[in-house]
């Protein structure tokens, strides 16, 4: 009979275990993997934790993924950032980062959603940002804005704009940047065909690629693998030439039917770009390889963000002296792409007090004169209301003043990417699809009626 | 007496019970049910009847590709991935020098995770600076430019190559019915003169059956759930090339779409459900071994 309490002790005290770490994971939330939409005792025991820990004086800590780290450039300015904030904060506030890759940022972010498991602070996209919206799981930054005048005087109108929901609610943090994604050329690869930079009409650009090829250069730096992002800049740039659909992207609706000539004509010429006008490892290439075509000379040019510019000068990444070789340029037909118009750093709704405090202070940092300016100069773009200090224009590099200059003179348009406004499941089959094209297994209509059926497929 | 250990019997029973059902019951049946609801992760499920279901075979063609591919590494893992690993096993059986060796060797990419290998493969693959590639160029084809994973001609059996040599536990599996076999059989068959191809295929062919029969139901419920080795690589293309069933799921769910999601993992457990009665019968795995 003696073995038989034992036994059922046993059961009753792995029970009593159970029951523990049910406790254990309220706990948990407390240290920052908190509830974004549950308000029920699991956000509460957090908020009540995250507040006294800022009542009592503790140090606060924020923890949340980024893929600005490891690798990716961004991280260059990004993470000695967050160090001087905690340098600053230090003793009240704390920011960890937990390392995350860019191509699966956004995918990680929605599965926490729905395990109620958000960070206190994310990036969403716009396909997430109409759920969390419309089922009031982002935190009204409206009234921390209002009070910080250090905040609320650098934000650009049409962000602002964009970013504030139906209800009057600003959702995300709005931009105090524009940071104009356009191309980088080898000037001395662009000599040997005779050309200083690129035509400013499509035709002239292909006429430009043409004169590279029959000098012996390998024109682009194009790429299908990952997100096949600098390939997805191209088509961007092609679909914001137009003027159909520059009203696609400037309306910024998802788009889910794509069998159209706009789309069809663009992936025409994404296929003529694939198969004639760029090096053999593009097919299945990764960001890093298209970039290393570049820095190694082997193309003449690359499709991508200002914040790439560190690397030309990265000794680890390019040889000594490539910058100086390197030039900027906007797309044909005055478009430059990455429009203020979307969607940044959101507080979703039930983070502890403490730590939207702790975030609203770091907004307040990287907004700051100092911080923002520092930013344009390691990453380019331009605060529209907070003009650049001489001091900082002189430290600024030529080639990012060189992309400035075009962006003054030439641009027509600031567009958003044809990610903004395609579903995720587009945006994978878009990656999935593109080796078809390049290796012609695939018609630019069959690519268009694939990508229009998963959007159908998942319309919700 | 009998009472009392029939109360323990239970008594011990119960921890497994509770386990299998909260770890493995409930969720089959809470997959099953919500496989007929519209749920997008977020918001409560909504009963929708049949409509993942139209939705799956009838939308598109992502089941019949992901079945047409399924069926192909099915056959892949029956006619080459259990049979390679049976050989090895027979090899180490005869134990001949260094045959612990082979084992050990056997075993290392068992002991790496299949995520890890699929990153190791995408570098073998690689065009630029690919093993393979490189070998193919140091050989004098100077000008041999082939992304494996993305080529249409090769994804397929480049996602193949990652996992069908890899058969450590069939040869497990094998080898310890092959040690299992009475020695006084085979003594018996060499008296009678039965030379050692016919001591294999009449003897120990017949013999192992039973871990021959497990091993291709592991190996194609392996097939039928593989998820890191294409996701890590090719995510399925290029275009379906290698799209499978778990790839499928996983869109449901990145797509908000759980009860298509969940739809789909009802057809993969109907799947295994059906591999495994198949096999049994096929290798009569009900029947004792001497029958």
């Amino acid at each position: 009979m003696s073995f038989l309490l034992v036994a059922l002790l046993l059961i009753l005290s792995l029970a009593a275990c159970g029951s523990n770490n049910g406790n254990d994971s309220s706990t948990g939330t407390s240290t920052g993997d908190n509830s974004s939409s549950d308000s029920g005792n699991n956000g509460k025991a957090a908020n009540d934790s995250g507040s006294s820990n800022a009542a009592s004086g503790k140090e606060v800590v924020i923890k949340f993924p980024s893929y600005k780290t490891g690798n990716n450039v961004g991280a260059i300015f990004f993470l000695p950032q967050i160090e001087r904030f905690n340098k600053k904060f230090a003793g009240k506030y704390k920011i960890e980062i937990e390392e995350i890759v860019q191509d699966e940022y956004s995918k990680k972010i929605k599965l926490l959603y729905q395990q109620k498991k958000l960070p206190p602070l994310i990036e969403v996209d716009k396909e997430l940002a109409d759920i969390m919206i419309n089922n009031g799981d982002l935190l009204d930054l409206k009234p921390y804005i209002d009070n910080s005048p250090a905040i609320k005087d650098v934000l650009i109108d049409d962000s602002v704009k964009y970013n504030t929901d139906k209800n009057g609610k600003i959702v995300s943090l709005p931009l105090a940047f524009e940071r104009p994604i356009g191309m980088y050329y080898n000037k001395q690869l662009m000599q040997k065909a005779s050309l200083t930079g690129f035509s400013d009409t499509w035709d002239g650009f292909f006429s430009d690629l043409d004169k590279l090829k029959a000098a012996g250069v390998t024109p682009l730096s194009l790429m299908t693998g990952e997100n096949g992002w600098t390939t997805m800049l191209l088509a961007s740039a092609m679909i914001a030439s137009d003027p159909e659909g520059q009203q696609i992207l400037t309306k910024g609706d998802i788009v889910t039917n794509f069998n159209s000539p706009l789309w069809i004509n663009t992936f025409t010429k994404v296929q003529k770009l694939l198969q004639d006008y760029t090096t053999k490892s593009a097919l299945g290439a990764t960001y890093s390889i298209a970039a290393n075509e570049f820095f190694s000379e082997n193309t003449a040019a690359i499709a991508n963000g200002p914040w790439m510019v560190a690397d030309f000068s990265n000794t680890d990444k390019a040889a000594e002296g490539f910058a100086d070789n390197v030039g900027a340029t906007i797309y044909p037909g005055g478009v430059a792409l990455g429009s203020a118009d979307g969607y940044w750093y959101s507080i979703p709704t039930g983070t502890p007090q403490g730590e939207v405090d702790g975030l609203i202070e770091y907004f307040k940092f990287i907004y700051s004169p100092e911080e923002l300016n520092a930013f344009l100069v390691a990453e380019g773009g331009f605060a529209p209301k907070m003009p650049m200090p001489e001091e900082s224009k002189a430290k600024l590099n030529p080639i990012m003043r060189q992309l400035n200059d075009e962006v003054g003179a030439k641009m027509k348009t600031l567009n958003r990417l044809i990610y903004d406004i395609v579903p995720q499941s587009v945006a994978d089959l878009f990656a999935k699809n593109l080796p078809l094209l390049a290796t012609n297994d695939m018609t630019p209509e069959q690519f268009c009626k694939a990508m229009t059926d998963t959007a159908e497929k998942f319309k919700k | 007496m009998y009472k009392y250990n029939k109360l323990w019997v239970y008594l011990f029973i119960v921890p497994t019970l509770l386990v299998f059902v909260t770890f493995y019951f409930v969720p089959i049946i809470t997959v099953f049910t919500t496989g007929f609801t519209e749920w997008n992760g977020f918001n409560p499920p909504k009963l929708v009847g049949f409509d993942n279901y139209k939705m799956i075979f009838t939308d598109d063609n992502s089941l019949t590709v992901s079945l047409i591919n399924l069926f192909k590494w099915s056959m892949i893992a029956t006619f080459i991935h259990v049979p390679f690993g049976a050989l090895v096993a027979f090899i180490i059986f005869k134990r001949p020098v260094g045959w612990r060796f082979v084992r050990g060797v056997f075993m290392i990419p068992n002991v790496i995770a299949v995520s890890a290998w699929a990153i190791i493969y995408r570098f073998i693959f690689n065009d630029q600076m690919g093993l393979l590639n490189n070998f193919i160029r140091k050989l004098g084809f100077s000008n041999f430019h082939t992304n494996w994973f993305f080529d249409m001609k090769y994804a397929f059996s480049a996602i193949s190559f990652t996992w069908v040599f890899y058969a450590v536990i069939v040869t497990l599996l094998v080898l310890s019915d092959l040690m299992a076999i009475p020695k006084e059989l085979h003594e018996a068959a060499k008296i009678d003169g039965a030379t050692e191809a016919q001591i294999h295929w009449r003897i120990n062919l017949p013999l192992i059956r039973g871990s021959l029969g497990t091993s291709v139901i592991l190996s194609i419920i392996a097939r039928i759930t593989m998820f890191e080795a294409i996701f890590l690589t090719t995510k399925g293309g290029p275009g379906n090339s290698t799209y499978n069933i778990s790839v499928m799921l996983y869109d449901g769910i990145i797509n908000y779409q759980f009860g298509y999601a969940n739809a789909v993992a009802t057809i993969m457990i109907i799947l295994g459900i059906g591999v495994l009665i198949i096999t049994t019968k096929v290798f009569r795995m009900n029947k004792s071994v001497y029958n």
